[in-house]
């Protein structure tokens, strides 16, 4: 009856980062090996990874890109352990645990119709899903891509998105675009990213939503969905807390009765619902 | 009350001492509740090397927002050995040490921009005394109450349904010898979750029970039996233990110490005395609990139950939150001496030369800003909002998690409240919600 827990649980295996690019400002995307080799531990789409840097800390990170022999990251450095990360060189030690997490979960035979939001960071977890989908475009009717962003030096993965809009219907959206009327190259919206919705007027009944970003960003998002017509159980939100173990036991990341490293991060929106409404919850 | 037929009787300290003994003899530590030292005015849950380690005559005096010791009266030489309720920590602190060293990593010496982890020693990670080499002796837990029995199973639960326990023989389990509660504490509330005062699931249960009697000066005063009269006036009080074995562990205890002629079968007065002691346990218990949840029709329910479970999720945006936790100052003793609460974080320290470091596990609290804490702040932001992040832990999401209450209404929450709010009054006026 007595117990620790497994200490092996804690323990990072330590990866070699093999690329490193610079997304924006504040923004990295560390590519590291796929060690995975088994497939059963290939990491799905919406999970994350424990990073671990040397001497600073672990942070949970979602998966950016899931390949079959590479896998990356993309940090935003707003925090200690976030900036040693994001100033990591090709070469260097990054400890790792996971992949950890439940995923987004799509099925071309229920819908034909998907609409995709991202605010700010939140594009890098839906990032794995947008690829898939893309390439699988022709088995759905309509895909749409909506992403939100501060202002246009913070947009994340533009080349991708030139690419995805080739197959993908992609609208953006700044908040606030101070170069706008000095000529600057921003010809796309200005608004919060729920605001790109004003365009439909109703949505297909089989359509699945999956939103990533700030709480009140995902709130506003889904319940303009609802009033479109989508189905709550088939929206999909992925929900951020404060994570210490990655497997159930440091309880930081409790959401009402969920864990949201396993249980979680991602949840439909019929469910976290009543939660999402209470305040500091 | 189902109670086993076989109770057996030592009698005096002296009796629980040759109990005591045989189980120090067949463990390789043995832990209880002691004064950590002598000038010590709390109860602690520590390793018990010899009998004296078992605070004797030490009766504990508890109450919202206050626990102190008392001495018994120095003339009574037969003074008791478990009239106290348990201390601030509890076994919890060996089975999830309060802080652990789980890893060390270190830098490439070649490469500066590498580096390598490696586990912690078992000592360091203080596994050493909890995950038990099969050929060594199993630790021991004695006098321990029944509400520390059901946090331990309720602790190995998270860590079993979290898919963390790992599996152990039977004979690397603990040996649990409990006490049971003979004089609960103001604050205590177990029976509220239908079991205690006495424990029927370990491997050993010991009561402490008082008979009154004449002394008769003309019998042999040189016998084992005479030396436990503690004279009174006319009448003495003689001190008897009386102990049930419950599993295949417990039984051999027994048996031998029988053999030995320091275990006899209860007589059937001594049956009933020991009925009679419980009783008047129980009654105090409802007493105590009556004062804080005044409605008859709530005090009966069983608190471990799903209902309230639920009662308290309706009650999830409720105002009430703000009336409770008005006077916490959200410090989060409450959690750090809750048997069950398991919250950890991690620290991470590195030498000057930043070539080698460590992460280390620590008990944390979601009483602090830092446990909920995102980029960008924190979610728990008002102490009301922490407050209810705890009770509702305890009482309602705790079933959805674990399939249990992560409550044991042991009432150390309550006792180590510097402003001595009262969980269980406060559950229940969350749940009866009105203000």
């Amino acid at each position: 009856m007595i117990e620790l827990g497994r200490s092996a649980a804690w323990l990072p295996e330590v990866c070699v980062v093999t690329d490193v690019c610079r997304e924006n400002k504040s923004t990295v995307t560390l590519e590291l090996e796929n060690s995975s080799s088994e497939p059963h531990s290939q990491p799905l789409a919406g999970q994350f990874h424990m990073l671990y840097a040397f001497g600073v800390g672990e942070i949970p990170v979602s998966f950016s890109r899931i390949e079959s022999d590479k896998v990356a990251h993309t940090v935003r450095e707003v925090g200690a352990v976030s900036k040693a990360i994001a100033a990591l060189k090709p070469g260097a030690s990054l400890g790792v645990r996971g992949p950890f997490g439940n995923s987004w979960s799509v099925s071309a035979k229920e819908h034909k119709h998907i609409v995709l939001i991202a605010g700010g960071l939140g594009l890098a977890p839906l990032r794995p899903l947008i690829e898939r989908l893309w390439q699988e475009s022709r088995k759905y009717e309509q895909i749409l891509l909506l992403i939100g962003s501060r202002d246009p030096q913070s947009m994340l993965f533009t080349d991708d998105v030139t690419r995805w809009r080739t197959r993908i219907e992609v609208r953006r959206s700044v908040d606030s675009c101070q170069f706008r009327n000095r000529g600057d190259d921003w010809n796309e919206s200005v608004g919060f990213v729920h605001t790109l919705l004003d365009r439909e007027s109703e949505l297909s009944k089989d359509t699945a939503a999956f939103i990533c970003g700030p709480e009140i960003m995902m709130r506003h998002c889904a319940e303009r969905l609802v009033e479109l017509g989508v189905n709550s159980r088939q929206i999909s939100l992925s929900l951020e807390r404060n994570m210490k173990c990655g497997i159930g036991l440091c309880g930081h990341c409790q959401f009402g009765p969920d864990f949201l490293c396993k249980q979680g991060p991602i949840g439909n929106y019929h469910n976290l619902r009543p939660r999402l409404r209470i305040r500091e919850f | 009350m189902k109670r086993a037929l076989s109770s057996c009787v030592a009698e005096g300290a002296e009796g629980l001492r040759r109990i005591f003994d045989q189980v120090k003899n067949q463990s390789r530590c043995v832990y209880g509740y002691g004064l950590s030292h002598p000038a010590a005015n709390a109860l602690e849950l520590c390793e018990l090397f010899g009998f004296e380690d078992l605070p004797r005559g030490v009766v504990s005096n508890y109450a919202p927002g206050h626990a102190s010791l008392e001495k018994e009266r120095e003339d009574q030489t037969c003074s008791s050995f478990f009239r106290h309720t348990p201390g601030a920590t509890s076994p919890k602190s060996i089975q999830l040490p309060p802080r652990r060293v789980i890893w060390k990593a270190n830098r490439t010496k070649e490469d500066h921009q590498k580096f390598q982890i490696a586990l912690a020693s078992a000592e360091q990670q203080k596994s050493n005394t909890l995950q038990p080499n099969p050929e060594i002796l199993p630790v021991a837990f004695f006098g321990i109450r029944s509400c520390d029995l059901r946090a331990m199973h309720t602790l190995q639960n998270v860590f079993d349904v979290q898919g963390q326990g790992v599996p152990k023989s039977a004979a690397e389990m603990p040996l649990l010898i409990t006490a049971s509660c003979v004089e609960p504490g103001h604050n205590c509330f177990c029976t509220s979750f239908g079991y205690g005062p006495e424990c029927q699931d370990s491997d050993l249960n010991i009561t402490e029970c008082f008979v009154e009697e004449e002394v008769q000066h003309n019998k042999g005063s040189e016998s084992a039996l005479e030396k436990t009269k503690c004279e009174q006036g006319k009448t003495a009080r003689k001190q008897i233990f009386v102990v049930d074995a419950h599993t295949t562990r417990g039984r051999p205890i027994v048996e031998a110490l029988s053999k030995d002629q320091h275990l006899r079968h209860a007589s059937q007065h001594e049956t009933a005395l020991l009925t009679a002691t419980l009783k008047r346990s129980q009654q105090r218990l409802k007493e105590f609990i009556a004062a804080r949840v005044p409605n008859e029709e709530n005090r009966s329910k069983v608190w471990a139950g799903a209902d309230i479970a639920k009662q308290l999720r309706d009650q999830a945006r409720s105002k009430n939150w703000e009336t409770i936790a008005e006077s916490c100052l959200s410090c989060g003793n409450c959690t750090m001496v809750c048997p069950t609460c398991f919250c950890t974080t991690v620290e991470d320290s590195i030498d000057l030369e930043a070539q080698r470091s460590e992460r280390t596990q620590v008990w944390d609290s979601c009483f602090t800003a830092g446990h909920s804490y995102v980029h960008g702040g924190t979610v728990h932001k008002s102490t009301p909002s922490r407050y209810r992040q705890w009770m509702m832990h305890k009482l309602s999401s705790w079933h959805d998690q674990f399939g249990e209450s992560g409550c044991v209404g042991c009432g150390r929450c309550t006792t180590w409240c510097p402003v001595g709010i009262d969980f269980l009054a406060s559950a229940y006026q969350m749940t009866k919600g009105v203000e």
